[in-house]
């Protein structure tokens, strides 16, 4: 909303300048974006002048010679290159020593001969004073700008805030809101321009009357019928106005309609009275199949959800919106119909919505307007009308009445102290609601009953007083203080300290992380989820249709990330995301932690010393170091072989604890349709919001050895596809049963796997070392030697091939 | 035996040992000192024919020569040893060959902020609350105060999940409540306040949604931080002096803050924070605006069955972009999310 320093000038006496009027606004809690200074800076040597005689330039056709009086004594000669350099045209002088802006530079007016003739000054056209950009000629000034006036004394000028209202504060919406919240604050009286009291006169002789469909559309509609009026230019003063906050002046009657909305905030409509047919108004739904050409030019198909004022045959305005042609005021209109109404703040903001089509008047009707303000700027609209345009006031017709309810809110000063958190006293507080128009009856000793203004349509409790209060007061009256705060009985969610210690173990590790947006695409969700799951990560209402869906999993856009960075020519780096995902479980959909890491498997690069290819293996190791880091374990791994996330044979999974785990080569395919070329390698966790809820129990000790462990090694040939954790699980059963609870069997690790000469095909060796030990006493070889041979005996007797 | 065959015998003693250079070596050379037939042993043996008168001279000095060598051997050992182990070394590193896994690990600069941030606010006694994404229209906006038909709601404004979907992860409030994507972190006052009693101290780091079209300044996707204190009598005096904490602590001792009044639904008073300080590039020295706060609306606190006349609190909330931004001096949100590892690693 633009703010015209001159507008509010013209109805409120102050001498800040436009810097203390952005203050003191802002600091009244309207934000001000953005000021604008209009006309041009003050300069003494830019002066008024005015060409007395022009001859031609003795050695240049194109130039003349002028002398121009610019108020001294005698007049100054200047060669100049206009062809409007005419006797009596009064112009801008730029005087000997006068400084003017060409592009970013300055440069100096001096007294110079020009092809051999002297020459004092310059004449100027716009664009030479920073004003515009025409170069056609010499800007003409008017007639009667006095001679020798600096020129920013003679040109308007003004300076505009763009202020940004909150939505909670509709009574700001024009000039004299602001105008009553500055008056407040600067404790000065502001006078409200008012016309004479009109009270409904309904003759009837001529105009038909209102008719309200529906009143809950509009509760109230008023309509004032003058004839005669004479359609012409409005005066200066107003048109300035009208410019200052850029619009276009159009008429006299157009112009008070705009003055009046941005001036005290509510919309106005004339419409040409001859243009209505039947003479009535009609507020009512539209039908579907109705039209309406509006004044933007744009021909708006209408339906029932549009309110429209019509006349007995047609719409003629889009209610609240935007006015259409067919009843608009032009040069030949002599009667006006000028309606002052209030409509539905819901209804109108959803059309302006739907109809993607704004203006000044929706813009104050769905955020709301004063119920009692729509007579009294009538009534000022029809005076001026009367004043500017002539005309005769024949017929006032209203159509329901003002949705206001007085209220009133018992206030005390205790509360409002104790809302603060420091003193203020009773007349202190008086004075600030009183500024602020609210009408405060006094019912003990620091008590009231606090009256609402009509326009101050956010007050509803007395806790909207404290504002009020501190907004006089100015919020620099909050005293500084240190933080006191007592020791807080509660801790961190445990997903947020598990994934945090997580996130920098990974940044300890070498990965970078990674931030990717939530919206994805359907292609990768239909192809990742399934086509039946992935319809419930649909967003109704995407933007577009590469970030339609809820993410499935981190792994594809870090995939992006790995070809953006390669596309770039950053050198390979693994990276990883923590980061809420969604999965289908049960025909729900669920949100899911996530931390995933990627990186490119490829083989070394040339390098002074050999490092290891990754594998599923080191994702495996990295993956389990993590979870022991936040004290999670899982159950064994099983191969991932329908997964379309992981490459089946070379992926798997574990589950445990709220979390699924999976890691292994991304599947070929994701990656190529992620846009990348190569073979990349991930972990996925994927944690249960609630996982960490619980906190886990305080760890304690149980006693262990003293005496050393005796180790014995088994080596056993197995078919190709036996696994090694079906292997070790029967290792570790068997030997448990072999030492019958004589000892310990410490533990039964896998630490050889071959394949090759001496193994025949199809088959490979394993070899478990198994750790025994006693709490009690040193084993000798021969106790261990008998558990290890009935051990032997159990392997074979399961079908298990020794070696050696 | 003489003393002077004694001292002999520690002089050869000395001069074998200086020269073994290994294990085995020392053990040969031991065995010819102090071995069954070693030299010292043999002497020693010798002390029996030596007469009575001499014994007590000739037994001393025996001790000695016997220590003395005991002690050369000794040194020869630990000296043969580290030998060794130096050896399984190898040659002479050089350090200037570069190191073969260059670690070079970055937390975002979006997490960067949310720790700096979290752990200003731990030291207060704020403690994590996480916000889920997927919420509902009530918890996003009902509760929140928001008028029923305040634009943010809007199809144009906000994510919306298709009517009737069912979600597991965070229960609506009822049938008719709709899913949406989070517009605010603000979510999370409403969830902790329902399942925990005052006093409530939180901090709610989380990721929000608005249907905005991407440029330099916005982003449909970003992340937003929380906080809330509802407990007795709390004032807005000590809403003040929690903000001005947190402005010194995350922009230093010099920083200003101004509030200046605005609008949230779920606040009232409600206010913009805005901020000043002489260090931050072209931000220096000028008031930009950093979050919007105020004290939570009796309204809210009904909303989740606490009674406003018997508590009060406040509330705040901040775009973790905008701190990273102006923090770090990037100028458009969308670098955030490209993750160019030039820029991670930057700002690592």
């Amino acid at each position: 909303m633009k703010i015209s320093y001159q507008w509010l000038k013209r109805f409120l006496d102050f001498k800040q300048s436009p810097e203390e009027v952005a203050d003191a606004v802002t600091r009244l809690g309207l934000e001000v974006e953005e000021i604008q200074k209009l006309g041009i800076a003050p300069n003494p040597l830019l002066v008024v002048g005015e060409i007395l005689s022009r001859d031609r330039h003795p050695n240049a056709d194109k130039l003349s010679v002028c002398k121009v009086n610019v108020g001294q004594k005698e007049p100054l000669q200047i060669v100049c290159g206009a062809p409007n350099c005419n006797p009596s045209n009064r112009v801008p002088v730029a005087l000997v020593g006068c400084k003017l802006l060409d592009g970013d530079k300055f440069f100096e007016i001096k007294a110079a001969k020009l092809r051999g003739v002297e020459s004092q000054g310059m004449l100027c056209a716009e664009d030479e004073i920073g004003l515009g950009k025409s170069h056609e000629g010499l800007m003409l000034l008017a007639d009667n700008a006095r001679i020798g006036a600096p020129l920013h004394e003679v040109l308007p000028s003004d300076t505009v805030f763009e202020i940004k209202a909150t939505p909670n504060r509709p009574d700001a919406l024009s000039h004299w809101g602001i105008i009553r919240d500055l008056a407040a604050k600067w404790g000065v009286k502001a006078r409200r321009p008012a016309g004479p009291s009109i009270k409904e006169t309904r003759s009837l002789a001529d105009f038909k009357g209102i008719s309200v469909e529906n009143s809950a559309d509009c509760p109230h509609y008023c309509a004032y019928l003058i004839k005669g009026v004479k359609v012409g230019p409005s005066p200066e003063w107003l048109q300035e106005l009208i410019k200052s906050v850029g619009l276009r002046p159009i008429s006299n009657i157009v112009d008070i309609t705009n003055f009046i909305c941005l001036g005290f905030g509510q919309p106005l409509h004339a419409f040409d009275y001859k243009k209505i047919e039947g003479h009535q108004i009609r507020v009512r739904r539209a039908a579907v199949g109705e039209k309406l050409a509006t004044l933007d030019g744009k021909l708006r198909q209408l339906d029932g959800d549009v309110l429209v004022i019509a006349d007995a045959v047609k719409p003629l305005v889009i209610a609240g919106i935007m006015g259409g042609s067919n009843s608009e005021v032009d040069g030949a209109t002599t009667d006006i119909l000028l309606e002052s109404a209030q409509f539905n703040q819901t209804l109108i903001r959803k059309t302006s919505r739907r109809l993607i089509l704004g203006s000044d008047s929706s813009y104050r009707y769905e955020r709301g307007i004063d119920p009692l303000g729509l007579q009294l700027s009538a009534e000022l609209a029809v005076k001026m009308i009367l004043d500017l345009a002539g005309g005769k006031l024949l017929d006032v017709c209203v159509a329901g009445s003002a949705p206001y309810r007085p209220l009133s809110l018992d206030l005390t000063r205790e509360f409002i102290v104790k809302q603060l958190g420091f003193d203020v006293s009773g007349e202190k507080i008086v004075r600030a609601l009183t500024a602020f128009g609210f009408v405060l009856k006094k019912k003990g000793r620091d008590s009231w009953q606090v009256g609402v203004p009509s326009f101050r349509l956010d007050v509803s409790r007395p806790v909207d007083l404290v504002e009020e209060v501190l907004r006089f007061e100015g919020v620099d009256s909050i005293p500084e203080a240190p933080l006191v705060l007592p020791a807080n009985e509660s801790k961190d969610a445990g997903l947020y300290a598990a994934v945090r210690k997580i996130s920098h173990a990974l940044v300890a590790q070498g990965y970078n992380e990674c931030v990717h947006y939530t919206m994805r695409g359907k292609s990768e969700t239909e192809r990742l989820a399934g086509e039946t799951s992935a319809r419930l990560h649909a967003i109704e209402n995407p933007l577009s249709a590469d970030m339609a869906y809820l993410r499935y999993s981190l792994v594809p856009g870090l995939i992006g990330a790995l070809e953006l960075n390669r596309s770039r020519g950053n050198a390979p780096a693994p990276l990883f995301e923590a980061g809420r995902v969604f999965r289908v479980v049960d025909g729900k959909l669920n949100e899911f932690q996530s931390i995933s890491f990627v990186e490119v498997i490829s083989p070394a690069a040339q390098a002074w010393r050999k490092m290891p290819i990754p594998d599923f293996f080191s994702a495996k190791s990295r993956v389990e170091g993590l979870l022991r880091l936040v004290h999670l374990g899982l159950a064994p791994w099983a191969r991932l072989d329908g997964d379309a996330l992981f490459q089946p044979m070379h992926s798997a999974t574990a589950r445990g604890n709220g979390m699924s785990i999976s890691a292994g080569v991304v599947n070929l395919e994701i990656v190529k349709q992620s846009g990348f070329d190569g073979i990349v390698l991930a972990g996925e966790m994927l944690i249960e919001i609630g996982a960490f809820d619980k906190e886990s129990p305080q760890k304690r000790y149980s006693a262990f050895s003293t005496f050393p462990p005796t180790r014995r090694d088994v080596a056993m040939v197995v078919d190709g596809g036996t696994s090694a954790g079906k292997v070790v699980g029967d290792v570790r059963k068997l030997a448990l049963e072999a030492v019958a609870k004589k000892f310990d069997l410490e533990s039964a690790e896998l630490f050889d796997l071959y394949q090759g000469q001496g193994i025949p095909e199809g088959h490979k060796s394993m070899a478990i070392a198994l750790t025994f030990r006693s709490i009690e006493r040193t084993l000798t070889d021969e106790e261990v030697n008998v558990v290890f041979g009935t051990l032997l005996a159990k392997l074979r007797e399961a079908g298990y091939n020794i070696r050696g | 035996m003489l003393p002077e065959d004694l001292d002999h015998i520690l002089k050869e003693a000395q001069n074998g040992f200086a020269r073994v250079s290994s294990r085995p070596e020392w053990e040969v050379f031991k065995a010819t000192v102090m071995g069954p037939k070693g030299r010292l042993t043999v002497a020693s043996k010798g002390l029996a024919d030596v007469p009575k008168v001499e014994k007590p001279a000739i037994g001393k000095k025996l001790n000695e020569i016997k220590k003395a060598v005991e002690a050369c051997s000794d040194e020869a050992l630990k000296r043969v040893e580290s030998l060794a182990a130096l050896a399984t070394l190898g040659s002479a590193i050089d350090p200037t060959l570069p190191s073969p896994v260059i670690i070079t690990g970055s937390r975002h600069p979006i997490s960067q902020v949310f720790d700096r941030v979290v752990d200003i606010f731990a030291r207060a006694g704020f403690t994590v609350r996480l916000p889920t994404e997927l919420e509902t229209e009530w918890y996003c906006f009902d509760a929140l105060n928001s008028p029923a038909n305040h634009p943010s709601r809007d199809m144009q404004d906000t994510y919306y999940m298709p009517f009737g979907l069912s979600v597991g992860s965070a229960p609506a409030h009822d049938e008719k409540d709709r899913y949406l994507l989070g517009t605010q972190t603000s979510t999370a006052q409403i969830r902790t306040m329902l399942k925990e009693k005052p006093p409530v101290r939180i901090l709610a780091p989380g990721r929000c949604f608005r249907r905005d079209d991407a440029d330099a300044g916005h982003s449909s996707n970003f992340h937003q931080i929380e906080g809330l204190y509802v407990d007795r009598d709390v004032s807005l005096r000590d809403f003040k002096s929690c903000l001005d904490y947190f402005i010194r602590e995350l922009f230093g001792p010099q920083a200003k803050t101004r509030l200046r009044p605005s609008y949230f639904s779920f606040v009232e008073p409600g206010f913009e924070l805005d901020v000043m300080t002489p260090n931050l590039g072209r931000l220096s020295n000028r008031w930009f605006e950093l979050m919007g706060c105020g004290m939570v609306h009796p309204a809210v606190l009904e909303n989740v069955g606490i009674d406003p006349d018997g508590f009060s609190g406040y509330a705040f909330g901040m775009g973790v972009e905008r701190i990273a931004m102006i923090l770090q001096g990037v100028d458009d949100i969308r670098y955030y999310y490209q993750n160019d590892t030039r820029l991670l690693k930057q700002l690592a």
